[in-house]
């Protein structure tokens, strides 16, 4: 028993170099600052929107009605300037937990208004996780400032990254069992695939959105969606196996990534946190990445 | 707190350390959240939130080919029909555009009316050529077969209007 336990500690504490962990706060950081500067107009424009029409989820249910226009704005304003504090490293400890709890109410709001975008939610338990650790050890401004400093125990900071990992795989995980749960083995044998691509093309033609020319003529081609249905559920419930070694990270990984580029390719649907391998990060020694590397060019000698 | 600030690198006793314990609680938490929703015995297993959900999105019975979209669309004094772009409806966004008149249409007539007047509204003030004929808004639902219409036939099988309300434009007041 007490062999068990020691081998699940190893797993959910690991140890890995504090390079790795900042590595991926700059990753995602960069990623979380960027993707809230492109969406901006989004995550500040709700003034046209019928309150109505305001459907509060998740922390956002904690208020029954829409903000003022000025608190939305001040709101966006605070999350880009955290998120840019989250990115550089800059007082951590505050602003690590601080940027993880105003990215999840920004992009919580975003999603009140009736239409859950679920293209965000690995970014947002991603900077979570990250906020809640030491990924301001290397690699950032309080490392500079002698505010803070790599320590000699690694397994403070693989916890994280292996966490991060496992939302990663738990999500797509959660996916291919709604499928199953839902629908059933009808999902791969039937034309329920074929039937949403066919569905949600359409919808976005009539509704002026892009949609996938190459989909709408697949969706003619009716024997090829049981093969593609079967592959989307087998790598959403395959996932545990990246945990088995590099190789096996690799190759879901790259199994995962292919599927989200089929998304895209039939359906137009852009998930970018994972396509741009964002959501798979956590999977590699991201530390060796050369843009890492003269980021962090010289670590210095770990504390104790 | 600061994450793992207290205690030693590693459990040396038989109790774990507050370092310990902060890791194997944020583990249990956030894990937990995104776990949860797909273990819930809700009625019909379909959990969505945000950030944690049960990604039911793709998982409902589709066994039929129709389709229905709920829009927002411009009739001019001919009747042909132009399509509204979802900036007069709600923002850039097609999706919550398409959210909000599925919502205006499912809370019944009278929102449907309002959001009718509004994009109207917003129609009379846009001065695109493209708008300049449209004399009415109409919020509507067409059902389509979708796997017909990619065939060639883009005609709805089924129309249904929920609020029609003119464009009224400043010169013609």
């Amino acid at each position: 028993m007490s062999q068990l336990l020691r081998a699940i500690d190893r797993h959910v504490r690991p140890a890995m170099p504090a390079e790795r962990l900042a590595a991926l706060r700059v990753l995602v950081g960069a990623f979380a600052v960027v993707y809230l500067l492109a969406r901006a107009i989004n995550l500040t424009g709700f003034g046209a929107f019928n309150p109505a029409g305001f459907r509060p989820i998740g922390v956002v249910s904690l208020i029954e009605r829409p903000l003022a226009s000025g608190a939305v704005v001040f709101q966006y304003i605070a999350c880009l300037l955290s998120g840019v504090a989250f990115l550089t490293g800059w007082r951590y400890r505050v602003f690590g937990p601080l940027f993880a709890a105003l990215l999840l109410w920004v992009l919580t709001y975003r999603n009140s208004w009736g239409m859950i975008f679920h293209t965000e939610n690995l970014l947002v338990l991603h900077v979570m996780v990250l906020g809640l650790s030491r990924a301001a050890d290397a690699g950032s401004l309080d490392a500079r400032a002698g505010r803070a400093r790599p320590r000699s125990d690694l397994r403070r900071y693989g916890w994280a990254v292996r966490l991060m990992a496992w939302i990663a795989v738990v999500a797509y995980m959660l996916a291919g069992v709604a499928k199953l749960r839902l629908v059933g083995a009808e999902w791969i044998s039937g034309d329920v695939l074929r039937n949403y691509i066919a569905d949600d093309n359409l919808r976005k033609l009539e509704l002026g959105d892009f949609y996938s020319p190459f989909g709408a003529w697949l969706v003619g081609h009716g024997w090829l969606f049981p093969p593609l249905a079967a592959f989307t559920v087998v790598v959403e419930l395959l996932g545990p196996l990246a945990f088995l070694g590099p190789r096996a990270a690799r190759a879901w990984a790259l199994l995962a990534w292919g599927f989200h580029v089929g998304v895209l390719a039939v359906m137009m649907i852009f998930f970018p946190y994972p396509l741009f391998g964002f959501a798979y990060a956590p999977l590699f020694a991201v530390e060796r990445l050369p843009l890492i590397r003269r980021l962090f060019p010289q670590a210095p000698a770990p504390a104790p | 707190m600061s994450p793992g600030d207290a205690g030693a690198d590693a459990p040396r006793g038989p109790l774990p350390t507050l370092r310990v314990v902060y890791v194997y609680a944020v583990w249990i938490a956030l894990l937990g959240v995104v776990v949860m929703p797909g273990v819930r015995n809700q009625p019909d297993h379909r959990y969505d939130s945000f950030p944690w959900s049960s990604y039911p999105m793709f998982a409902h019975t589709r066994k039929d080919t129709s389709t229905v979209v709920h829009h927002a669309v411009g009739r001019t004094a001919a009747g042909e029909r132009v399509r509204i772009p979802p900036r007069l409806v709600a923002n850039d966004e097609v999706l919550q555009a398409a959210a909000t008149i599925q919502g205006a249409i499912r809370r019944g007539g009278r929102t449907s009316r309002a959001l009718c007047r509004a994009i109207a509204r917003n129609t009379a003030a846009h001065s695109a050529a493209a708008f300049a004929a449209i004399e009415n808004i109409e919020i509507v639902s067409d059902r389509y077969d979708s796997i017909e219409y990619f065939a060639g036939d883009t005609t709805p099988i089924k129309t249904r209007v929920h609020a029609r309300c003119p464009v009224t434009r400043a010169e013609a007041r």
